[in-house]
């Protein structure tokens, strides 16, 4: 059981943040009728798992939601703002109930009676009923649609009506005549029809007594004995008539059962048997045909089966459309995925060495067969990689709900457009990002974008934009936070730096360096703390959290424009494709993506050059010479080559050389961890292990850069 | 045989330790520390490290490290002879169990040693800092240093940096790299 309530958990949170995102585009497009059946849609599968899952109480909350959005479908000016408010609380209750699933805890049961409450107020107003009845109805129509998601597939024998009308006091003796009803689907396929015409209003309402009667028909290999079989144990009381309406499997026809669906009138009278029954000829001829064409087979009547859900809750029978879309997808645990990532790392090491050896043996047939082996593991490193990223997408929906609640909170009005989604990221980095993200977006909600007056007042539309897009540039994916708002005060930052003693009055820094300031700890420029933004723990801790990525932040502002934040992430990988290369005699790789070219270079050269600057393609290229820089302490060095290999990079939009001893080729590496013994050194990411045994050290090129820079600074 | 039986309700702890030499002294480590004893392959120096880090290898697909404690110890690291291996061991390093080998110039044998065979370790003497030794053991004739390899690891890099310091300059012209 609690197997099934994890999956469930997982299921029912994947629909929730699509329902979520449903939701928050319908606001925009009330008038669109696909996304409502959509909604409907979510809701009603949500209702479904959660029903499988055995939580009642979920199920019976989102079924007054699936409820309203039926009738949303029929009459889309049943919209409103009110309902979509109401679905997102109601996207949050759920959320929150998934920790949970009992609602046990007592905020949560409040919280959920109060919403209740609302949605039947909602609903009642859209059905012009009164809310104490569509309370009442709700349940008993709710509990007969669980009954009906489990039909048994059956042989086409007979069919049989029964009409079961329990006796008032049947629930004392703690027996439950849905169990019976449940029962009798245990041994045919069963339609049931529950009568509370009965049934009093909520206030005068009596627990113990059991006022609903049932009208069943039941089609299956079965009897009227096995049918009172069932019964057995209900007291005299109770009405029991049953009754043969045909001798074929009637609810194997599903114009039968479309038929018969006229009679699920939930305040209706019992079905009359003589109506039934000329029903049940008229099909009985069709029947015939139908088996005469159609050997009954089982998928026809899973099929059946399916079209008359449907029919049954989704009058317009929209088709389900997403349905091909969720067949195609297959869920897999991480764990699994981790594994088969592990392997094929083993498969790429263990290629590398059959490739070693081909080229010791030098054998062509071997040679080929080590060639079609590099071919196909590096295919299949590349799918099983694309199978650990996941599209932005998902992200950006929860921050598009972020900005609705934020702007409305602080009384600015937003359009927030998303660009990239499509952008795939490896699913860790996508956790690791969403709170960096979520701050940004909160700043330039609270500090970048003005109020309506404000922008009215700046000569700027009254409704501000925020642009979030994702795409890749080279080894990166970049992701930028635009706002039209009212961009960074230099001068304020500056006084405010000076006051918090970050910088001293006397210093002179450019603008890029001052707006750099805000990145500094410690730092809130918002003279007032608000709840959203200004505890200045803000953008230091982005700044770090986007490092520990190994990505790099920038900001870029003009006063009364706006303000653009670029967050630029590597796209690391547990396989990279590199350059492998060597300096002293120790294999290193370079990460592929980012090699410019590789030129050749007399090491006299290298001597004769000022600040570490040399020309290459007629462009002047600071370069670092990885022989110096990695030297080791006791400085036992080989002599270095008459030509050394220079490999240009890009490393944050500038060209930077490093020149290494010799270049051995291109190779693809598996990322290992160096281990806690080396944790200092975060220039290396990683090692990989080459084709012969040999350790080789993977380089993070913008860490080199960046200590070499170091060093020449205190050399200096 | 009497002396035996009397000392036996006492529940004396004997513990298995492998004896291996580093230099001319002899060192022992708990054997249940010991994961195993290998040759030295290729080993890969990782730049910018102090010396004693010598590198890392290629542990059947893993990556570990390897140290010298020759040079840890500030002692002059000795040729690679053939008799010179890995033994590679769990220690803990910020209360994670990683795998490190050392680099020992030869390996000896497993012996019992008991618990009232052990003393405290010599505050002077043979250049070793008496806080890498959690006690000496006497066994027939020899003495044995018993290494604390835990605290070897976890002391931290600046005090281990200050003691390579004072290393390096004597040892210059030693190539600790085997490339």
């Amino acid at each position: 059981m609690s197997k099934m309530k994890n999956t469930f958990q997982v299921e029912a949170s994947e629909l929730l943040k699509l329902m979520e995102s449903l939701i928050l585009q319908l606001e925009h497009e009330l008038n669109n009728e696909e996304l409502v059946s959509e909604v409907f849609r979510g809701m009603h599968t949500f209702k479904a798992i959660s029903g499988m899952a055995g939580l009642n109480a979920i199920t019976g909350f989102v079924h007054h939601l699936e409820t309203i959005y039926d009738f949303v479908r029929d009459d889309q000016s049943n919209l409103t703002k009110e309902l979509i408010d109401l679905s997102l609380e109601s996207i949050d209750l759920l959320k929150i109930l998934l920790e949970d699933l009992e609602i046990k805890k007592d905020e949560n049961i409040k919280h959920k009676k109060s919403l209740t409450e609302k949605i039947i107020q909602v609903r009642a107003k859209i059905e012009d009923k009164d809310p104490d009845i569509v309370k009442e109805n709700d349940t008993k129509e709710f509990d007969l649609q669980i009954q009906e998601s489990k039909p048994k597939v059956t042989t086409h024998k007979v069919t049989y009506h029964i009409f079961f009308s329990p006796g008032k006091e049947v629930m004392i003796d703690g027996s439950n005549p849905l169990y019976l009803v449940d029962e009798l689907s245990e041994i045919g396929t069963t339609v049931a029809f529950p009568r509370i015409e009965k049934v009093s209003r909520l206030n005068s309402y009596n627990y113990d007594k059991c006022l609903t009667s049932w009208d069943i028909v039941i089609s299956g290999n079965i009897s009227k004995e096995k049918i009172e079989e069932t019964f057995i144990f209900i007291q005299s009381e109770s009405k029991l008539e049953i009754n043969k309406i045909s001798d074929q499997d009637l609810l194997a026809n599903q114009k039968f059962r479309a038929a018969i669906s006229v009679f699920n009138n939930i305040d209706g009278q019992p079905i009359r048997l003589e109506e039934l029954q000329s029903l049940a000829e008229l099909y009985n001829k069709e029947e015939n045909i139908i088996t005469e064409n159609k050997a009954d087979s089982p998928s026809e009547i899973d099929d059946i089966v399916e079209i008359k859900s449907e029919k049954e809750q989704q009058p317009k029978s929209t088709k389900n459309k997403k349905k091909s879309e969720s067949d195609s997808s297959l869920r897999i645990t991480t764990e699994k995925l981790d594994k088969l990532m592990e392997i094929v790392s083993e498969i790429v090491t263990a290629q590398a060495s059959l490739e070693s050896v081909a080229d010791t043996i030098r054998s062509p047939e071997l040679d080929e067969v080590s060639e079609t082996m590099e071919k196909l593991s590096r295919r299949l490193k590349d799918v099983a990689f694309s199978m650990t990223l996941v599209p932005i997408k998902n992200m950006f929906n929860r921050f598009q709900r972020m900005v609705r609640d934020t702007s409305r909170e602080l009384g600015k009005s937003v359009h927030f457009i998303s660009e990239g989604g499509e952008t795939e990221l490896d699913k860790t980095l996508i956790v690791n990002l969403k709170d960096p993200l979520m701050h940004i977006l909160r700043n330039s909600l609270d500090h970048g974008l003005e109020t309506p007056e404000e922008r009215l007042l700046a000569n700027k539309p009254e409704k501000g934009t925020i642009k979030m897009s994702a795409f890749y540039q080279g080894a990166y994916v970049c992701i930028k936070i635009e706002d039209d708002g009212e961009g960074i005060n230099t001068e304020k930052i500056t006084e405010k730096a000076i006051e918090k003693g970050i910088i001293t009055q006397d210093s002179t820094l450019s603008k890029k360096e001052i707006q750099e300031l805000i990145f500094t700890p410690g730092f809130s420029t918002a003279s007032e703390l608000t709840d959203v933004s200004g505890r200045g723990v803000g953008m230091d801790v982005v700044k770090k959290n986007i490092s520990h990525l190994r990505g790099i932040i920038s900001i870029n502002s003009e006063m009364g424009v706006g303000t653009t934040i670029t967050i630029k992430i590597p796209l690391t990988l547990s396989i990279i494709d590199g350059l492998l290369v060597t300096v002293q005699g120790v294999y290193y790789v370079i990460p592929l993506l980012i090699i410019d070219k590789c030129h050749e270079v007399p090491y006299v050269e290298l001597l004769n050059t000022f600040n570490e600057i040399f020309v290459l393609d007629g462009r002047q290229v600071p370069y670092i010479n990885l022989r110096s820089h990695f030297s080791s302490i006791n400085g036992n060095e080989t002599s270095p080559p008459e030509y050394i290999q220079v490999v240009t990079v890009n490393a944050e939009d500038k060209l930077i050389g490093l020149c290494v001893d010799s270049i051995v080729g291109q190779y693809q590496a598996v990322l290992k961890p160096l281990g806690e013994t080396y944790k200092n050194q975060d220039f290396i990411s990683g090692a990989s292990i080459l084709g012969d045994g040999t350790v080789a050290l993977v380089l993070d090129v913008n860490k080199t850069i960046e200590i070499s820079n170091k060093e020449t600074l205190n050399q200096n | 045989m009497e002396t035996v039986k009397i000392k036996e309700p006492e529940i004396e702890k004997v513990s298995s330790y492998l004896s291996f030499y580093l230099g001319d002294e002899q060192f022992a480590i708990l054997v249940s520390k010991v994961i195993e004893i290998m040759e030295v392959p290729r080993i890969t120096k990782v730049p910018k490290t102090s010396d004693y880090m010598v590198g890392v290898i290629n542990l059947r697909g893993s990556v570990l490290p390897i140290v010298d404690i020759n040079l840890k110890f500030g002692l002059k690291p000795k040729e690679r002879t053939p008799e010179t291996c890995i033994i590679v061991m769990k220690i803990n390093i910020n209360e994670e169990v990683v795998s490190v080998g050392i680099l020992a110039d030869a390996v000896d044998e497993v012996l019992n040693i008991s618990e009232n065979q052990i003393s405290e370790p010599p505050s002077m003497g043979g250049g070793f800092n008496k806080e890498f030794l959690t006690g000496m053991a006497k066994v027939e004739e020899r003495f044995l240093m018993l290494l604390d390899i835990d605290g070897i690891m976890n002391k931290n890099e600046t005090e281990l940096l200050k003691n390579v310091g004072s290393i390096t300059e004597k040892k210059q012209d030693e190539d600790t790299n085997t490339n």
